[in-house]
């Protein structure tokens, strides 16, 4: 103390030199920067021929990572590596328990430590802080070893000083000089305060590193997220989706897959980045260990809202409600080394000829169903350690190394293990993921089940106008009857009154009136005849019974039952028959004959009728030709539709029904046959095909 | 009372006649003929007319019509538009039979078969005050 406060230059050059430090640490984020200043202060300050910050690496080995050194004196040892050897268990357990500075004079033999924190020393246990009593300052013998090491280094004085992260021992201060040295009570101070700030700016560049990373995390989950609700095919989203896990999760390689929904669809399999040689690609999930991973229960983590790290805008409210709950997330199954789990062995041939080394398998749950699972692949890598001397690391006491000169050694194919962090944030992306996979399929079963009520509604129209189309034919047809019926009703009435008021003058014209009567009323009986084989027909409870029908002989009854009306109009019926036979009924063949050939003597005046059978390929056509009035050749097919006459005139010129076509085409397609009607037009004839089959068939 | 009674069944048409004149004592002509049915009734000798709503092959002005398309014809002439008219059809839907009057403009209906005279002649003379 009274060294620090002998001189106001001196007090000034401190002062300088611990605001400027400190106004370094606190302005500046990057920590190397902060390490360096740090350094290169400290040498100043101390004058020593070098400074080095060391940081201790999780295995108990360490680096140089800032360093100030004067070359002529001391080599630089900046980012060399020193084995966990060096400094031993127990020494970095006295650091951390009685935070304890230590003060080396080779010259002297001579340590001294000093025990920077009471009540860390209170809880001490180690043999070596027991075997000595604590106080502020203890001298004691240098361990033999630990001179021959600093005198091999080149040292003469040495001076550590710890830094603590977090209640852990971060790294050490160390000023190595080449000559003996003493360290002065004030410049010591100073050094433990500027010790105290390097833990400050540990625990700064910590923090930000941290709200960095987070930041990151929670930017990448976000986009994700955008992603898989993004308006596009949900095959492309997974794709950029698994790039992103993969990328994210420091993986060299990933594949998505998800298992077929039902037994005709196919599985799913989206690939990036290195995969394993496996063919067909997606054996490897069909293989033994993939698929325990998705059959077997599921392993959790719980995980609270706090945990979610995720921004809720922009996701939707079902998705938000959702992760309000604590939750249990599904954790992966993360093998830093495959070669080193033996539930992998069954697929070491795939990984073999691949750099892979490390494995994350995520199995894929929503809501006890398993919908396939996400695997990241992480190659192997090499790294290259300096060491400061060449050291045995299977040896466990070794003499103290005679140099400290660099020496490199190569870890060719290192596993790198999944870090918590990585593993929490494929956990994230993964629920993301599940959440859009379900989205995704009800939407699609939702789209199926649509066209299906779609197609069934179409149907239904269908057979709605198909139903309602016979609904009105029918009244049609019942309107037409009605029609049809009542206006021979309606002279048989009338003339039967005239006769019943004896409304007639002459007996002639007595005679005319029964006649007329009679006439309208056998009339009325034909139409009530054709309507009900019409009904019969349309109601399917008409049968045919067809056979061999012989057909030059139905001609020749033809021919024989026209002779009269054929000789009365002086029209010769010509027959041509070049077909023996044809399979169908012959009563109701005959009636079809007897149909058409009245028409064609009705609608003839002059000329000839022809009737013909015509031999086909298993058929035979029987035509039915006349020279009369014709049809306007757009009317022909109407003609076979019931109550159908070609002009209305023509009832009243020729008579008939309007059903004697229709119950033609009706029978003949009973029998297996076809009938259809051709004129030149009007005044040109009219001829009617019937073909009927010339083979047997079964009723 | 002069009728004309428009029907393209002959046979029917007479008798239909012969029982008009006999019970109502009227007189009855018959045609079937658009344009002798406008002559006559532009010519004022028919007080109503008995008009058969489906007349096959009728065509007037070139074009085919129906009873009813010639009753309008009578209504939208403003020499004839007085004349009353009783549309006869076989036709006996009811919903038919109500836009058939509204098309035609026609004045009363009648269902064939005529099975009730008296009441037919109670209807020819109801329009005919009326008109």
């Amino acid at each position: 103390m009274a060294d620090w406060q002998a001189g106001e230059s001196r007090s000034l050059t401190k002062t300088m030199v611990l605001h400027r430090m400190t106004d370094r640490i606190r302005h500046s984020l990057n920590l190397q920067t902060i390490l360096d200043a740090t350094a290169t202060e400290i040498r100043l300050l101390l004058q020593v021929d070098r400074l080095m910050i060391y940081r201790f690496d999780a295995d108990g080995s360490g680096e140089v990572i800032a360093e100030a050194t004067n070359r002529d004196r001391l080599p630089s040892l900046l980012h060399l590596h020193f084995p966990a050897t060096d400094i031993p268990p127990a020494a970095r357990e006295l650091f951390v328990k009685a935070r304890q500075r230590v003060i080396v004079n080779v010259p002297a033999q001579e340590t001294t430590v000093s025990y920077l924190s009471d009540d860390a020393a209170a809880g001490l246990t180690l043999e070596a802080v027991l075997n000595h009593p604590i106080q502020d300052i203890v001298q004691r013998p240098v361990d033999p070893c630990h001179v021959q090491y600093l005198t091999n280094m080149g040292v003469q004085a040495s001076l550590v000083v710890p830094v603590f992260h977090r209640h852990h021992l971060w790294g050490l201060i160390a000023a190595h000089h080449a000559r003996p040295k003493t360290f002065k009570a004030a410049k010591l101070e100073v050094l433990q305060f500027v010790a105290d700030q390097v833990a400050i700016a540990l625990e700064q560049s910590h923090l930000l590193q941290e709200t960095q990373e987070r930041a990151n995390r929670e930017a990448l989950i976000n986009k994700i997220s955008l992603l898989l609700h993004a308006p596009t095919s949900i095959d492309h989203i997974l794709q950029l989706v698994l790039e992103q896990i993969v990328r994210a999760a420091q993986g060299s390689g990933g594949r998505l897959y998800l298992s077929e929904l039902q037994a005709n669809q196919l599985a799913q399999l989206y690939c990036y980045g290195t995969q394993p040689e496996c063919d067909p690609a997606h054996f490897l999930e069909r293989t033994d260990v993939w698929q325990q991973r998705m059959t077997a229960d599921p392993v959790l983590t719980v995980i609270s809202p706090a945990d979610w790290q995720i921004p809720t805008v922009g996701i939707n409210h079902f998705l938000q409600a959702w992760m309000q709950e604590e939750k249990l997330l599904f954790s992966p199954w993360t093998v830093a080394d495959l070669y080193q789990e033996p539930a992998l062995e069954e697929v070491y041939p795939y990984f073999q000829t691949t750099p892979i080394r490390s494995v994350l398998i995520m199995p894929l749950w929503y809501a006890g169903q398993c919908l396939g699972c996400l695997t990241l692949f992480r190659n192997h890598v090499d790294t290259n350690i300096l060491w400061a001397g060449k050291f045995d690391p299977d040896v466990r006491h070794q003499p103290v190394r005679q140099s400290f000169a660099v020496w490199q050694e190569m870890l060719t194919s290192q596993a790198s293990a999944w870090t918590a962090h990585e593993v929490k944030l494929v956990q994230a992306i993964g629920t993301h993921l599940v959440m859009a996979i379900m989205q995704d399929r009800l939407y699609q079963c939702e789209r199926e089940q649509r066209v299906l009520v779609e197609q069934r509604n179409q149907q239904l129209n269908l057979a709605r106008a198909v139903a309602e189309e016979a609904n009105r034919l029918k009244s049609d047809f019942l309107a037409s009857t009605s029609h049809e019926l009542r206006t021979p009703l309606a002279s048989t009435l009338n003339y039967l009154k005239l006769l019943k008021e004896g409304f007639y003058d002459s007996p002639e014209e007595l005679q005319q009136y029964i006649a007329i009567a009679h006439q309208s009323s056998e009339n009325l009986v034909s139409i009530i005849n054709d309507v009900l084989d019409i009904a019969k027909i349309e109601a399917g409870r008409m049968s045919v019974q067809p056979s061999w029908v012989n057909l030059p002989a139905l001609f020749q009854e033809q021919q024989t039952l026209f002779k009269a009306e054929s000789q009365l109009k002086g029209i010769p019926l010509v027959l041509d028959c070049a077909v023996d036979q044809v399979f169908a009924d012959p009563m109701r063949l005959r009636q079809i004959l007897t149909n058409l050939l009245a028409n064609a003597f009705k609608f003839t005046a002059a000329g000839t009728i022809h009737l013909c059978a015509i031999p086909g390929t298993n058929t035979a056509d029987i035509v039915v030709r006349d020279t009369g009035i014709g049809v306007d050749p757009a009317q022909c097919d109407l003609l076979f539709e019931p109550f159908v006459q070609a002009d209305g005139s023509i009832k009243r010129q020729y008579g008939g029904t309007g059903l004697g076509l229709a119950i033609c085409k009706r029978l003949i397609e009973l029998m297996r046959g076809q009938i259809w009607l051709e004129s030149a037009g009007l005044g040109h004839g009219t001829t009617v095909t019937c073909r009927l089959p010339t083979q047997e068939y079964d009723v | 009372m002069n009728i004309l009674l428009v029907d393209d069944d002959h046979l029917l048409a007479q008798s239909t006649a012969k029982l008009i004149r006999r019970l109502g004592k009227h007189q009855v002509r018959v045609t079937e003929e658009p344009a002798e049915i406008m002559q006559s009734c532009r010519s004022g000798e028919v007080d109503v007319v008995l008009m058969d709503v489906n007349l096959a092959g009728a065509r007037w002005q070139g074009q085919a019509v129906s009873g009813a398309d010639l009753a309008r014809e009578l209504k939208n002439h403003p020499q004839t538009t007085h004349i009353p008219i009783i549309l006869v059809t076989a036709y006996a839907l009811l919903n038919e039979r109500q836009s058939l009057l509204e098309a035609s403009h026609a004045d009363g209906f009648v269902n064939k078969p005529i099975t009730d005279y008296p009441a037919l002649l109670a209807l020819i003379a109801q329009v005919n005050q009326r008109a």
